[in-house]
């Protein structure tokens, strides 16, 4: 079920007035309350999910099973906790080898030999969020081995915690430690932060169909033909691939951040304005903050994070800085390699991933990863904000392209004299270019809240004329509805 | 929680009435108020077809349909008249974007309600004939209640759902209402239902100059300079569109047509050259293998009539001097 589809626009209300009204109001006096209305979000989520395909919802089952009871099993015989852990991590990461990236490996592996690959195929689609609540159960097991979290005997509140319709197939990706206690919990109906959570669906649905989806009309044109359009239009559509990806995904964690405030639950932020960076480190702290983050606590620190945590004695003072400087270049690549393989089974993701860990060198050398850690863009920052944000749209044409050969020649063929040309002018592109303007335009003013349409402090009058007019511009300017982007992923 | 539902109804529900009344006042698709006989051509034309013809039934005894989309357009049902036999009552049942399952539906509708079809002209055009689409939502082409089994209510809250998706047709709907302009509409025959633009009343083939008649003025440079670009080699096959549950639809569109003894003839229409792909071979084996091949007439691939643009009036429209040609070369078998 999509966020943007009518299905959804009823269930939406349907599963609110039932889990305030039916399963907290109605049961407030069973014992059995919290447990019961925690079974009706597994229930719903498994209806959202199984709407796209029922069939895949045994492995939604597994992957929670597997990781509920690793967690039991690691604390009721603390000797094998390792073993337990390994086991569970290795066989959610097998069911998502074969699911995700079994084709493409051996695909990749017979090119590599000349051989052909048909027979040893398993043409299986790719059910749609795997990525996301496999790694969102993996961060349970690793925090209950690592004691961050208590194991949970509740099965159904852990099953809600993976499954939780509005995050389940495109994030953000949620931690035990701040989901699960919420689902073990009872939530109160908070006006406030359900009139919110209302406020940042109807902008990530700004984002989505009238941003993302009025984009996405020039930028599939351009890229399913890039060989015959000048270097302006390429660029062009570049840019504007910029702000789709965006638009899509970042639309998309507004509304199910928004929908979990109509049901009591938090989510963590997903994005935070990233294309107002000053430099690479700091736009993959504001770009899918909950997997980067996933993958810095659960890969890049393990591995010796920046060599801050190396014990003194295994480093000579001498060659201190050299090998902190090698741990974290290396555990940069490592990270940003599993970051572009995690979006999907294709060289280009890889290739996306190992350019922006490229990027991130200098800033190693330079000492200038966390630089602008603690303080927001201003005007002044505008030169380097607009070089970063150049360099982001080069990576975003290796994302985008078929392939790696592709990308390269719409990267080369951006470069001639056809550059200073009149891009290709479609219906609608002025309309498009609007929307993106006012989309970075309330980003900016917005850019220290904590989500952008936050408008709590303009008077009421006010805020319901910009709500109305919103959906206005909503209903005037979206475009066709299209699937969202991280739903493959 | 009370507080939280009454704002959002609140919010919600105000303009919602207030479009409601609006939409039931200014009935945008004619919908709503008992069916006049103003002979501008509605939104939804499958509406006005259907209505037309159950007011007219008891009074013009119609024995002879044309079936067709918009491409019906330039279908004049007195000169096909003249090549029928002296009792035909033609009529053109028409809508817009119909699909062969439509016209299955009216077919099968004629056929349970006492019409006689003694004549027949079946209208396809590719691809949207064989759209797989049964119950179109969008108001252009929503299907009428009689032919979909559903309330009346619950087809006029489609097109209500509709027209608050939609805010451009808020203010339509009022200027309509309130300020009427039947020029640059179309208009329909109150008695056989003929399509014709409103500027151009008589029957008389469509003057060379003047086929260009329907696309708008500022448009039509614009559309001389796209068809230019294009030459015979992008005319190609189209894919196959007919489905098993199409092909089920048309065996029992035969078998009416057999019981009502239905002289019958099935037109696949031209359309300008480069948007004129040549029928799939399998899918022309099909209709010719279930109705005959000496019913079935083919003008879809380059052909006499899609080399020169003056025959349409859009890309995808004949003009009214095709429509008498195809007519004329049909039933006098040239």
């Amino acid at each position: 079920m999509l966020f943007n589809s009518l299905e959804f626009a009823i269930f939406l209300p349907i599963v609110f007035l039932l889990y305030w009204f039916v399963f907290d109001y109605a049961f407030k006096h069973s014992r059995h309350q919290l447990m019961l209305q925690n079974l009706f979000v597994v229930v719903v989520s498994y209806i959202f999910y199984g709407w796209w395909d029922w069939r895949f919802l045994f492995l939604i089952a597994l992957t929670s099973f597997l990781s509920w009871g690793s967690g039991l099993l690691m604390e009721k015989d603390g000797k094998y906790k390792k073993v337990f852990v390994v086991v569970n991590v290795f066989v959610n990461l097998l069911i998502l080898g074969v699911f995700k990236y079994y084709d493409f490996f051996v695909t990749s592996f017979a090119q590599m030999f000349g051989a052909n690959p048909d027979g040893l195929l398993l043409r299986i689609i790719l059910p749609v969020g795997i990525s996301f609540y496999t790694f969102q159960a993996l961060s349970y097991s690793i925090d209950v081995y690592r004691g961050r979290i208590e194991p949970t005997k509740d099965i159904v509140a852990f099953f809600a915690y993976v499954s939780f319709f509005p995050q389940l197939v495109a994030g953000p990706i949620e931690r035990a430690t701040n989901l699960l206690p919420q689902f073990q919990k009872k939530r109160t109906f908070d006006y406030d932060q359900a009139v919110d959570g209302m406020r940042q669906i109807l902008w990530g649905l700004f984002k989505k169909l009238v941003v993302a989806d009025n984009c996405a009309i020039y930028v599939d044109k351009v890229f399913d033909a890039y060989q015959t359009y000048s270097a302006s239009t390429l660029l062009l559509a570049a840019v504007l691939f910029t702000f789709q990806i965006y638009g899509d995904f970042s639309g998309y964690s507004d509304i199910a951040i928004g929908t979990s405030k109509l049901f009591g639950i938090r989510l963590m932020r997903n994005f935070n304005v990233p294309y107002f960076s000053r430099n690479i480190a700091e736009f993959w702290k504001r770009w899918h903050i909950s997997l980067n983050t996933w993958f810095v606590d659960y890969v890049y620190i393990p591995l010796g994070g920046d060599g801050r945590g190396l014990s003194p004695r295994t480093i000579s003072p001498k060659g201190e800085r050299a090998r902190k400087m090698w741990l974290q270049i290396r555990n940069t690549f490592i990270i940003f390699l599993l970051s572009g393989l995690w979006h999907g089974a294709n060289w280009t993701y890889v290739c996306w991933g190992l350019y922006h860990a490229l990027l991130f060198i200098p800033l190693i050398f330079l000492n200038r990863a966390k630089a602008f850690n603690n303080s927001v863009a201003t005007w002044r920052d505008l030169p380097r904000m607009v070089l970063v944000f150049m360099l982001v749209v080069i990576g975003w044409i290796i994302f985008r392209a078929e392939s790696i050969t592709a990308a390269w020649c719409y990267i080369t063929s951006t470069i001639n004299l056809s550059l200073i040309d009149m891009p290709l002018y479609i219906v609608g592109l002025k309309k498009t270019l609007l929307m993106v303007v006012l989309l970075l335009f309330v980003e900016w003013c917005t850019r220290t809240y904590e989500h952008n349409f936050n408008l709590s402090k303009i008077p009421l009058w006010g805020r319901v004329c910009v709500y109305y007019g919103l959906i206005l511009i909503i209903l005037l300017f979206k475009a066709s509805s299209q699937s969202f982007i991280y739903f493959q992923f | 929680m009370k507080r939280f539902l009454l704002s959002i109804s609140l919010f919600l529900g105000i303009p919602l009435v207030f479009l409601f009344i609006l939409y039931v006042v200014c009935d945008p698709f004619r919908t709503i108020h008992p069916f006049d006989t103003n002979n501008t051509i509605n939104t939804n034309r499958e509406y006005q077809s259907t209505e037309l013809l159950l007011r007219n039934k008891d009074r013009y005894q119609y024995n002879s349909f044309v079936f067709c989309s918009s491409r019906g357009n330039a279908i004049n049902t007195y000169q096909w008249k003249t090549y029928l036999n002296g009792e035909a009552r033609p009529y053109l049942f028409q809508a817009w974007a119909e699909t062969l399952s439509g016209i299955f539906l009216k077919m099968n509708y004629l056929d349970t309600h006492g019409f006689h079809i003694d004549n027949a002209l079946i209208l396809i055009d590719i691809p949207s004939s064989f759209s797989k689409k049964q119950m179109p939502t969008e108001s252009l082409s929503l299907k009428h209640f009689i032919f979909t089994h559903r309330s009346r209510v619950l087809y006029n809250l489609q097109h209500f759902a509709n027209v608050i998706q939609n805010p451009k047709m808020w203010l339509q709907m009022c200027e309509d209402y309130w300020y009427p302009h039947v020029s640059y509409r179309m208009a329909a025959d109150t008695i056989t239902n003929d399509a014709y633009a409103a500027n151009y009343l008589n029957y008389e083939i469509m003057p060379r100059q003047d086929s260009l008649c329907d696309y708008p003025e500022s448009k039509r440079d614009e559309w001389i300079n796209l068809v230019s670009q294009y030459t015979d080699a992008d005319i190609v096959e189209s894919e196959p569109l007919i489905t098993e549950k199409l092909v089920m639809q048309l065996k029992l569109m035969k078998q009416i047509l057999q019981r009502h003894n239905t002289q019958y003839r099935i037109i696949i229409t031209p359309s300008y050259c480069y948007t004129n792909p040549y029928i799939n071979s399998s899918d022309l084996s099909i209709l010719q293998s279930i109705f005959g091949a000496e019913y079935v007439y083919n003008y879809t691939g380059k052909n006499s009539y899609t080399d020169d643009i003056y025959n349409f009036s859009d890309p995808n429209h004949f003009g009214r001097q095709v429509g008498y040609r195809i007519i004329q070369d049909i039933y006098e078998e040239k």
